[in-house]
């Protein structure tokens, strides 16, 4: 095995090793909730995707196992598609049992009562882009 | 043949920063702490399969990283509707 691509491929792994680390450490050490959410979305993005960087490398070029090279790309596909969603749900449930940071926010849009409504309710929303492409299609013709 | 023996020390490091996230899952002193650090270790759970599955040359660890991942985020998802009241 050559000991250049054995080198590149420790050097993405140490990389997410040190962002998973890290983002470990802030897990224990920031002060309020949200600051501990920004903290652990550190490991699941840089230190997931430099792992999974390495680990597709390895088993392309060394192992030349093409499904395990595809089962990766599926995992990073997933977490990349996954951890905002899921991120973005807690933040808001921790919003609304009434969590706040310790300083105080500057821009507080959960406040407002019309904010984040489900999909289905919000025809109000769906007639602005329409109109736009009513006029849009008026000044073409 | 082409081991890399440094993987076992890398999964090993990952399943050491789980147990940093760990206490944060015990001390948490709010649900959505405990929910987020439970994410994080779920995640680096992941990453210690996929080094051992390199490791190992089983691609077998490959597919439970796989439904780890999916079931993390399920569990995200549903522990957030949960705690809002919406589930």
């Amino acid at each position: 095995m050559n000991l250049a691509l054995r080198i590149i491929i420790d050097v993405f792994i140490v990389g997410g090793c040190f962002f998973a680390f890290a983002g470990a450490v802030g897990l224990v050490r920031m002060p309020d909730t949200f600051s501990r959410m920004q903290s652990s979305t550190n490991i699941t993005t840089l230190g997931v995707l430099l792992t999974l960087i390495g680990a597709f490398l390895y088993f392309l070029i060394v192992r030349e196992s093409w499904g395990s090279a595809a089962k990766v790309v599926v995992i990073g596909v997933l977490t990349v598609l996954a951890n905002p969603v899921g991120g973005h749900a807690i933040a808001r449930a921790a919003y609304r049992i009434g969590i706040r940071p310790e300083r105080g926010l500057v821009v507080d849009e959960l406040a407002d009562p019309e904010a984040c409504v489900e999909p289905g309710e919000a025809p109000a929303a769906e007639e602005a882009p329409a109109g736009a492409e009513a006029e849009k299609e008026g000044e073409q013709a | 043949m082409s081991e890399m023996i440094e993987l076992v020390g890398f999964a090993i490091f990952y399943i050491l920063c789980c147990f940093i996230a760990i206490y944060r899952l015990i001390k948490g002193p709010t649900a959505p702490d405990r929910a987020v650090a439970g994410d994080g270790v779920d995640v680096m759970t992941d990453m210690a399969l996929v080094l051992w599955a390199m490791y190992s040359g089983r691609g077998i660890y490959l597919d439970i990283a796989i439904v780890t991942a999916i079931l993390g985020f399920l569990s995200q998802v549903l522990i957030g509707k949960y705690l809002e009241g919406t589930l």
